[in-house]
């Protein structure tokens, strides 16, 4: 910028130069010009330098003037003539709960309602603190999605509006996991990320006390009863009869809860009283044939989503396995059935697990055990696949690491981090190190590991489910044709819990300026005002002519 | 867009006649009360107007007498001065002067020369002269026609009143000069054109000589044969132009031409052999007109354009010149 600048300073005396150029000859015009015709013409004296002070000239002035200002431009490129204090931007990133949960009915209204209520009132707030609020809005259940960023108040009132409850679960590290991935994603601003949703917040928006987060929870205490899991508990691995176990709970105020069975062909029908112990009642069932059953709760009460199941009861009890994994050992040993299609899970090695049934519980197992001691450094303690474990036999165990082993939460591991057990969800996954091996604890260990894992697998209702429920894929209710899928989604019926917020006071808090101050740069005003001289000299000598030097 | 340090390119000159703001001549015009139109000519009888002529006629101006002769009107005999003569002499009959209309017609070169030097136009003068004669005939009721030489639009307009005079000046104005317009020209002038008229040709006498000098020398001519009073008067602008170009370097620029004439280094000599060369080229040009001295006049401008304006200069002009003193009588 120097240089240009230098280059726009150094035209300045050849522009003076130019301007003292001046034609040597007059012109004159006279009737009698062709008489001088036999005259000897003398071309060489058209033009000459003479002295004169280029200042006197106004457009020399102008000119130079035009040149000056660009230089002075170009050479305060960063200088600041001024500043001024503008308004702050408050950025505020508002999240909306629109689980299945925020239908649930208060007061005539339902608890999105409630939510669009609180964000009226929370925008208030936020008028008083003469800051221009930049508005981005999310919605989020099992998924986030974000619904425009930089909003103006009406396309935030109109986004907002539009807005309704899927019948979808709630993912409430949603925000948290997004927060850490966006983070300055929004123009470099630190945003205000305000939640607001039927549930408490959760214990993870207490973790950072510096966290620009305010949790609003909406919800109320608000009676409801449901089923919390239907699920069939006989093991299809021994065969026999199907078993299904029917789990209710029960909140608020004790009211009589009736269980309605019924078979969609009108083969069977029943109805019988839900008895509770703390709030919580279990019901075995058997179904008489294999068919689709009805279950439903009365009376109907707040949320609804949860009083109603829809199960189908497979006819075939026959147990297969899709084993996949290169080691058949222990698949001739068990003598299972190898099938793909009606497989109550996956076995697969590591790398396999890309090319597997996304929909299909797994049973993932690593390349093995060798004898060797090791130090057990992690457990989830509780877990059932832990169930009967002795951990003092694992540590004369060494697992060997699995190079291509998907994400998974580690149930067992070691000191060096190497996963014993792992599990995962959607589909169900359980990572087991390896097939059974070794000798006397060794042997028991790994084998029961092994069957732990199948356990697990089974017990979930994993194999041939007796319902599917609702996904981000298929966020919609189907009763009518199997596989069913069903707004049942744990925690959603927790209606109960009393509202617990966390930093609301952040709303009002000023914490960050009401005012920045914006620097006004030389260099576009120098450059303005050249541009006018410039325009100025142009129209003058469009006016003036020749003369107007 | 141009340079800033560039000189604008130099459009070719304006017309003549939008560069030159021609003014009328003024309405107090008492000092041309003192000059009155006195054309004694050989006219036509049987026709009426201001002026006697030496042709025999009805007025009550006595012209001569002469011998009866058949046909005579017998009222017309003087007894008393026949007898005179005696009884052999053949009776004499009172002869009186006819009474015709004056024409007079005024040929004014419009080409683009004559609309220079732009500190007193010849146009202009020959403007003024032309209104001052209209004037001066159509208070005498006679016939005033203006010819306009080398214009594009109508050429000839007869003139017979003072209001009608007074509008020549418009029509200097509505003139964009055209040689080509010609042979109309003087075709229609020669209409006008009867053994009364007096005809008087205003110019400069700087264009080349062509088939418009040609056809004007031969009318002009052709009314020498008529008898008719022709006159002449040269504006002759030199001496202004020659104190407008000076000496020094010079750019010359006339009529129609532009900024790619040559440049010339004026002084002494060059406008001496200059002048000389338009003085040839007159001479040659009017040459065929076959002038006599008392034809033509010249009318030299100034050296130095009159400061309060060329009226007074044209006045002057008018009082002294000798053409029009025989012209006018007091």
């Amino acid at each position: 910028m120097i240089f240009f600048a230098g280059l726009c300073a150094a035209l300045i005396p050849l522009l003076a130069l130019l301007h003292m150029r001046k034609p040597r000859y007059l012109t004159r015009r006279v009737s009698a010009a062709r008489f001088f015709d036999e005259v000897t013409a003398a071309e060489n004296i058209q033009t000459q330098w003479r002295w004169t002070n280029p200042l006197k000239s106004p457009p020399f002035v102008m000119q130079a003037l035009c040149l000056l200002l660009i230089s002075a431009a170009l050479v305060s490129e960063d200088k600041v003539w001024y500043t001024v204090d503008e308004p702050g931007d408050l950025h505020l990133w508002v999240w909306i709960d629109t689980s299945s949960s925020m239908a649930t009915q208060v007061d005539g209204t339902i608890m999105l309602d409630l939510a669009r209520a609180a964000l009226r009132e929370n925008r208030d707030a936020l008028a008083q603190q003469q800051r221009r609020p930049i508005l981005h809005l999310t919605a989020f259940d099992l998924e986030q999605r974000d619904l425009g960023h930089n909003l103006s108040p009406a396309q935030f009132e109109t986004a907002v509006a539009a807005l309704k409850p899927r019948p979808l679960g709630t993912d409430l590290s949603l925000p948290m996991r997004s927060r850490e991935r966006d983070e300055g994603r929004l123009q470099g601003a630190d945003p205000l990320v305000l939640v607001i949703s039927d549930l408490p917040a959760p214990t993870w928006v207490r973790t950072d006390p510096n966290a620009r987060l305010v949790w609003h929870d909406v919800g109320d205490a608000v009676a409801n009863h449901g089923f919390s899991e239907v699920r069939a508990v006989a093991n299809p691995f021994l065969g026999g009869q199907p078993l299904i176990e029917i789990a209710v709970h029960r909140f608020g105020a004790p009211t009589e809860v009736r269980l309605d069975l019924k078979a969609r062909n009108d083969a069977f029908h029943d109805n019988l009283p839900i008895r509770f112990q703390a709030d919580r009642g279990t019901y075995l069932f058997t179904p008489p044939k294999p068919g689709v059953y009805e279950l439903t709760l009365v009376p109907e009460d707040a949320y609804g989503a949860d009083n109603q199941v829809v199960i189908a009861v497979q006819d075939d009890a026959e147990f297969v396995v899709d084993w996949r994994h290169p080691d058949r050992t222990w698949l001739d040993q068990l003598g299972w059935q190898n099938q793909t299609d009606h497989a109550a899970f996956t076995v697969l090695a590591p790398h396999q697990s890309a090319d597997a049934d996304r929909q299909r519980p797994r049973l993932i197992i690593g390349p093995g055990f060798q004898p060797g001691e090791t130090r057990i450094d992690w457990f989830r303690e509780g877990s059932p696949l832990l169930d009967q474990v002795n951990l003092d036999v694992a540590e004369t165990l060494r697992a060997l690491p699995a190079p291509d082993l998907p994400p998974l939460f580690p149930v067992l591991a070691d000191s060096n981090g190497v996963p014993w057990v792992g599990r995962h969800d959607a589909p169900t996954t359980v990572y087991l190190a390896g097939f059974p091996t070794g000798v006397g604890d060794q042997a028991r260990l790994t084998t029961l590991l092994w069957f732990n894992a199948v356990q697990t697998l089974l017990s979930k209702g994993n194999a041939n489910p007796l319902f599917t429920r609702t996904r981000i894929d298929a966020a919609t209710v189907e009763t009518n044709l199997p596989p069913f899928r069903l707004d049942l989604h744990p925690g959603e019926g927790r209606t109960w819990l009393p509202p617990q917020s966390h930093g609301r006071e952040r709303l009002t808090a000023t914490d960050t300026p009401t005012t920045i101050q914006r620097s006004v740069l030389w260099w576009p005003w120098l450059l303005g005002a050249a541009l006018v001289f410039f325009a100025l000299e142009r129209v003058l000598a469009v006016i003036g002519g020749p003369a107007w030097r | 867009m141009r340079l800033p340090w560039r000189r604008r390119a130099v459009a070719p000159p304006p017309t003549a006649t939008a560069a030159i703001d021609l003014q009328p001549l003024p309405q107090a015009d008492r000092w041309l009360h003192q000059f009155h139109l006195d054309a004694r000519r050989r006219l036509r009888s049987n026709a009426q107007g201001g002026h006697l002529t030496r042709r025999r006629g009805e007025s009550l101006a006595f012209r001569e007498f002469t011998p009866y002769q058949p046909g005579d009107d017998i009222r017309a005999v003087d007894w008393r001065v026949s007898a005179r003569f005696g009884e052999d002499h053949e009776p004499l009959v009172r002869r009186f002067e006819a009474e015709q209309p004056l024409h007079l017609v005024v040929s004014v070169d419009m080409r683009a020369s004559m609309w220079y030097p732009q500190a007193m136009p010849k146009i202009q003068i020959a403007l003024w002269l032309a209104e001052a004669l209209a004037r001066l005939t159509c208070r005498q009721r006679d016939q005033f026609v203006l010819h306009q030489l080398g214009a594009d639009t109508r050429q000839v307009f007869t003139v017979r009143s003072r209001r009608a005079a007074d509008t020549l000046v418009e029509r200097f104005r509505a003139v964009t000069p055209n040689a080509d317009a010609v042979d109309q020209s003087l075709a229609d002038l020669a209409r006008h054109l009867p053994p009364t008229a007096v005809w008087l040709i205003i110019g400069d006498f700087y264009q080349e000589a062509g088939r418009l000098e040609r056809t004007l020398a031969d009318l002009w001519r052709r009314g020498a044969r008529k008898h008719l009073w022709r006159m002449l008067i040269d504006l002759n602008a030199w001496p202004l132009e020659r104190a407008h170009v000076g000496h020094g370097a010079r750019r010359l620029l006339g009529p129609g031409q532009t900024q790619t004439q040559p440049l010339f280094q004026v002084d002494a000599a060059v406008l001496d052999a200059v002048e000389a060369r338009i003085a040839a080229h007159k001479q040659a040009l009017l040459k065929p007109f076959r002038l006599s001295p008392q034809d033509a006049t010249t009318w030299f401008w100034p050296e130095n354009a009159p400061q309060d304006g060329a009226y007074d200069w044209f006045r002057h002009q008018f009082r002294q010149d000798p053409l029009l003193k025989r012209l006018f009588m007091r």
